[in-house]
């Protein structure tokens, strides 16, 4: 929408072609000097020895297509074109022998990547294919070429042009050949003796950009130019000439400069920070026109431009064609440059050109005037005296700025004042320099102000941008501590939960109790077994009966177990405590989990447990376990169904023991129980040999006290056994060894497993030797020894417990 | 080889601050000739005294702010100032008179302030008012013109006047400003606003042949002389018309209305445009770079508002000329101004 009102209206442009011009804001009039150099034609400065072409191109390095010690031709590309820049080429023909950093024609004088070429001297050229129906061709394609051919903004400013022709809906193009600096007749020189070529050049851009309206522009004191391109003109046909408007427009300065031009030629002004596309306006100089014309229609790149070599301290002045990388001093020497004391050497115009002090500087595209005043000419400054505020610096200033005020705020360095007068906005003209009457190098000042500003928000920026950094950083310490934290945490919960588990859900406490039950049960079992051991000695059972009768047992057992889990549901139901459902639920489906874990480990448990129990257990001991299994699994089982069903009823199984166990261990407990049935089992299998009535009887009469002692015992049993297997009921059994680690525990499982099962061959095979030799002898020791193997297990245990409660 | 290194731009017009100061010094010729020559050969006294209190003060003042002495002394600029104040006060009035102005205008209100450029206060006028508020019977004893005078004054009269306060004759200033017909003369303006308190209206009090014979005329001539010094100025553009112009054209309008309002009361313009330092005051006062405002709209404005101040003063207020008030009330205004005409840069027109 803005864009739209940007553009150059039609009513404009009709006015334009009605002849109308404006006026800009300002100007001088400074002596103009350019009598010296616009009488001589443009000769040929001639191939210098070394040629330096700066390839960098504001501050970009172009991938280079040459190395050194390679011969190249004039005209061969140095340079790939990307983007925005452009090709550079080799502008004479000879063996590159360095590419370094070397001065560039810059005021800052600063060095750029260059490519160092030695000429020999022979200028040949490398072949290049023009268009010669260019008006076939696609701008695009034109575009291209013009890229290839290096060419950018001959004026001054150095723009690439083909950026430039990439402007869609041009209203106006306007070819500048406005040179308002002093002295500088290069343009001049150049519509004087190529207008033909300069005209072609615009038939190219009015090919390539469509403008509306193109207006050649040329200053009223370049006369002899004015008539050249008139006669041009004029010799095309009649419908080509109305294309092109020949304006003169009055000599002052800067009119030259692309704003003021712009104001002049059409009375809009492009709006601030913007360039004049953005009124639908694309400028070109009669320079870059006639590369064009050379790049297009001969397919000669550019390799020279013409230089005003001008100043009273030449003996020779004139314009030249001079190749691009050609050292000033080169020119100095072919001009007869005569040095003076405090000699100044001008690149570009009085106004806005620069010095340079060093004669090595390479002569570059922009490069459009070397000037060597005399001192008289142009006097060294004089002193600067304090600004008296007279005004004649914003009467002058073309842009409208107050320089004076911009004097005082660039003197106290207050940008922000600077940004609000529009500092940026300086075209640096040179023109309230020109008039202050104390001597005041305005310009300079507005430099070093611009340079402050850019530096001081380009640091703004770094510091915004580290600031951010940091932020950024300390936002990413916070996430990362924090999910440390909840590592840590979720961790801490985990282990806590592990821990849990290993415990089987028995808190410490808990665990402690059982220690001390099973404590107990160790030094009752030791005076029982001894007691038993005393009453068996006498008695000589065979193992097969014993193994019935412990069957049998079992079977006794496993029925009372059932009768004890539902006497255990009502003990539980008469607990005051209560569980919630989700946790029985859970503990139900952990107790059927354990359940069917035992039951995996039966086989191998059965074997180790043969060995911990008693080596006569015999081949009794596996079915048993089996049977204990599946009747553990039942329970399990009907736990759960109880649990799911009675789950707020659901509470410790053992509160008779004033043990405060959760509902899981109700499974736990049924698994013990048959652990225990088991262990009782092989107990009975021994006591069997006795096979007293007394002992029956005993079994009988402490059967339930004994199942719930059994009980107590098998859950430490199970729990060890559901965390940690049976393995280490055998490392346990051989010492207090302890492995909590899983992966070997695993490992140690599958070993235990082969261990289990060899052992359990020899175990049968030592057995029926042992029961046929000595069936006495053997189970008076191992009774003994069985009672005390339980105790040392229990004790074990506990120690085991203690350990993992730690 | 090394070459030198300049900035730009590497050429320069010829016109520099000390050539600006002479020409408002050469400017100010005209018009110091028809003093002289209608009010005595005082004025020179008086414009020798101050040049050479203003030279002296400018000189130490440096030398103790360690500016160098020699290149700023000749930018002539404590020149004008002298010069101005000299042609402003009376040209009778004793030497310390001169001398006290003189040095509070340069020391005071010039270097105190940071000196050539950065001064707030017109210094010439400072000194002015200074002078008024503090000496108002030396700075109010204006002479008639030398046709009328009682004993014609030469050169050494002038000379013993203002420094032993009577001349060789042994007469003081103040039997000196006695006219033929042993009236004490004061300014037209003066005149008028004592008539205007006794009574008379304004056409009774220029109708009188005293009035017009004498003090009118020889001011009409003064100021005609100034405003050619102006044109000779405004023709070399060492200064801008927008100031002169503003400062005329106000005058004549505000003027105007008063007299509309009331013509026994309130003068006519053309009395106003020709009468007490309007002409020296268009084109050398209120000009003064430094104080006035810097921009075009702003320098308008400030014309403006100094012939309305001067107008107001010269109207309503109590003294009977406003120049060198208006122009301080108006330099105060400057920055405020200065801040709110600044032109539209270049691309900031839509």
């Amino acid at each position: 929408m803005k864009q739209q009102t940007h553009l150059l209206s039609d009513e404009k442009l009709e006015q334009i072609a009605a002849g109308n011009m404006w006026d800009f804001h300002g100007g001088v009039y400074p002596i103009e000097n350019k009598l010296q150099s616009n009488q001589i034609p443009i000769c040929d400065a001639g191939v210098p020895e070394q040629l330096i072409i700066g390839v960098e191109q504001k501050g970009n390095i172009p991938e280079l297509l040459v190395k050194v010690g390679d011969t190249v031709l004039k005209g061969q590309p140095l340079t790939k074109a990307y983007g925005t820049l452009v090709v550079q080429h080799a502008s004479s023909s000879g063996v590159v022998t360095a590419i370094e950093s070397r001065t560039d024609c810059h005021p800052s004088g600063l060095p750029v990547l260059s490519v160092v070429i030695e000429t020999d001297g022979l200028d040949r050229a490398f072949p290049h294919q023009g268009f010669s129906h260019y008006r076939e061709e696609q701008p695009a394609t034109l575009i291209n070429a013009i890229q290839d051919a290096g060419i950018i903004g001959l004026g001054g400013a150095g723009f690439a042009t083909h950026l430039k022709l990439l402007n869609q809906d041009t209203r106006l193009l306007i070819i500048n050949a406005i040179e308002c600096e002093p002295y500088i007749t290069a343009d001049d020189r150049l519509v004087q003796e190529h207008a033909d070529e300069i005209i072609e050049g615009i038939q190219i851009l009015q090919h390539i950009l469509k403008p509306k309206m193109t207006i050649f522009a040329i200053e009223d004191n370049m006369p002899e130019g004015i008539e050249a391109f008139k006669k041009s003109i004029q010799s095309l046909p009649i419908d080509q000439q109305s294309q092109i408007l020949l304006k003169i427009v009055p000599t002052r300065y800067p009119s030259g400069s692309a704003k003021q031009l712009v104001e002049i030629l059409t009375g809009e002004q492009t709006p601030i920070g913007k360039h004049s596309s953005e009124l639908g306006i694309i400028m070109n100089n009669v320079g870059t026109a006639f590369a064009i014309k050379e790049a297009i229609i001969n397919g000669k790149p550019l390799v020279s431009r013409i230089v005003t070599i001008t100043g009273e301290a030449f003996a020779r002045k004139g314009n030249a064609s001079v190749r691009i990388g050609t050292p000033i001093q080169h020119l100095l020497d072919t001009y007869w440059l005569n040095a003076l004391n405090q000699q100044k050497l001008i690149i570009g115009g009085p106004m806005m050109g620069f010095t340079v002090n060093d004669n090595n500087t390479p002569v570059t595209k922009i490069c459009n005037c070397i000037l060597a005043p005399t001192i008289k000419e142009s006097p060294a400054p004089e002193p600067e005296m304090s600004c008296i505020r007279c005004s004649e610096c914003a009467e002058v200033c073309p842009v409208e700025l107050l320089p004076q005020q911009l004097l005082w705020y660039a003197q106290s360095e207050d940008h922000k004042k600077l940004e609000a007068y529009d500092l940026n906005a300086c075209i640096e003209c040179g023109a309230c320099a020109f008039v202050c009457p104390s001597h005041i190098p305005l310009v300079e000042y507005y430099r070093v102000a611009k340079a402050q500003i850019r530096t001081a928000k380009e640091e703004a920026n770094k510091a915004a941008i580290a600031r951010k950094r940091h932020e950024d950083r300390d936002l990413r310490l916070e996430k990362e501590k924090q999910e440390r934290q909840l590592k840590h945490k979720l961790a801490a919960e985990k282990r806590k939960q592990q821990m849990k588990e290993n415990n089987s859900g028995e808190d410490p406490l808990a665990a402690a109790l059982a220690r001390a039950k099973a404590k107990k049960l160790a030094s009752s079992n030791t005076t029982s077994s001894e007691g038993e051991g005393a009453d068996s000695k006498p008695s000589t059972q065979n193992p097969q009966v014993a193994a019935a009768i412990a069957r049998a047992k079992a079977k006794k057992l496993a029925a009372a177990n059932a009768s004890e889990e539902s006497t255990q549901t009502q003990a539980d139901s008469k607990d005051t405590e209560s569980v919630d459902p989700k946790k029985a639920a859970i503990a139900a489906a952990v107790a059927r989990a354990k359940a069917k874990k035992l039951a995996a480990a039966n086989a191998n448990e059965a074997s180790t447990q043969t060995q911990a129990d008693s080596e006569n257990a015999e081949s009794v001991d596996p079915k048993k376990s089996a049977i204990a299994a599946a009747v553990a699994r039942a329970k399990a089982k009907k736990l759960a169904a109880a649990n799911a069903s009675e789950a707020s009823t659901q509470t410790q199984i053992d509160s008779k023991d004033a043990e405060s166990v959760d509902p899981k261990k109700a499974a736990v407990a049924a698994a013990v129980a048959r652990a225990k049935a088991k262990k009782l089992a092989a107990a009975n299998a021994s006591e069997a040999s006795t096979q007293t009535q007394v002992d029956s009887k005993d079994t009988e009469s402490v059967d339930p006290k004994k199942a719930a002692i059994a009980a107590a015992v098998a859950r430490a049993k199970a729990k060890k056994l559901a965390a940690e297997n049976a393995k280490e009921e055998t490392s346990s059994k051989a010492d207090n060894e302890l492995e909590p680690d899983n992966s070997e525990v695993i490992a140690q499982r599958a070993l235990r497993k082969e261990q289990a099962r060899l052992h359990k061959q020899a175990l049968a095979k030592t057995q029926a030797t042992d029961a046929k030799e000595e069936p006495i002898t053997s189970t008076e020791p191992v009774n003994d020894k069985k009672a005390k193997i339980a105790a040392a297990i229990a004790k074990a245990k506990a120690k085991k417990l203690a350990q993992k409660d730690q | 080889m090394a070459f030198f290194n300049f900035s730009s731009p590497h050429q320069r017009t010829k016109r520099r601050t000390p050539e600006i100061m002479m020409l408002v010094i050469l400017a100010l010729v005209p018009g110091v000739l028809v003093h002289s020559y209608l009010f005595g050969f005082a004025i020179y006294v008086q414009i020798l005294l101050a040049v050479t209190t203003a030279v002296l003060c400018e000189a130490c003042f440096l030398k103790i702010r360690n500016k160098p002495i020699l290149i700023s002394l000749k930018d002539y600029s404590a020149v004008v100032t002298a010069i101005l104040l000299a042609i402003s006060i009376p040209s009778l009035a004793p030497w310390w008179v001169i001398v006290i102005g003189t040095s509070f205008a340069i020391v005071i209100v010039k270097h105190l302030y940071g000196g050539l450029g950065q001064n707030i206060f017109n210094p010439a006028m400072a000194g002015y008012v200074v002078l008024l508020i503090s000496f108002p019977v030396q700075m109010t004893a204006w002479l008639p013109i030398q046709s009328m005078q009682l004993f014609p004054l030469q050169i050494s009269d002038a000379f013993n006047l203002i420094f032993t306060g009577s001349n060789i004759d042994g007469y003081t200033v103040t039997q000196i400003r006695n006219s033929i017909d042993g009236i004490t003369m004061a300014t037209p303006l003066e005149t008028i606003r004592n008539a205007l308190h006794t009574g008379n209206t304004i056409s009774e009090t220029i109708t009188t042949s005293l009035f017009s014979l004498d003090s009118l005329q020889g001011n009409q001539w003064v100021n005609l002389a100034f405003l050619l010094g102006g044109l000779f100025l405004l023709k070399l553009r060492v200064i801008l018309w927008h100031i002169p112009i503003a400062f005329i054209v106000g005058m004549t309008v505000f003027s105007f209305f008063a007299f509309a309002s009331d013509p026994d009361i309130y003068s006519s313009p053309l009395y106003h445009l020709f009468s007490g330092a309007t002409m020296l005051g268009a084109f050398f006062i209120l000009t003064d770079p430094v104080t006035a405002s810097t921009t075009v709209k702003g320098r308008i404005i400030y014309g403006l508002l100094c012939a309305l101040l001067v107008i107001v003063i010269r109207n309503l207020g109590g003294y009977p000329d406003a120049v060198a008030f208006a122009v301080l009330l108006a330099n105060m205004c400057v920055p405020l101004i200065d801040y709110y005409s600044k032109p539209k840069t270049y691309g900031r027109r839509r």
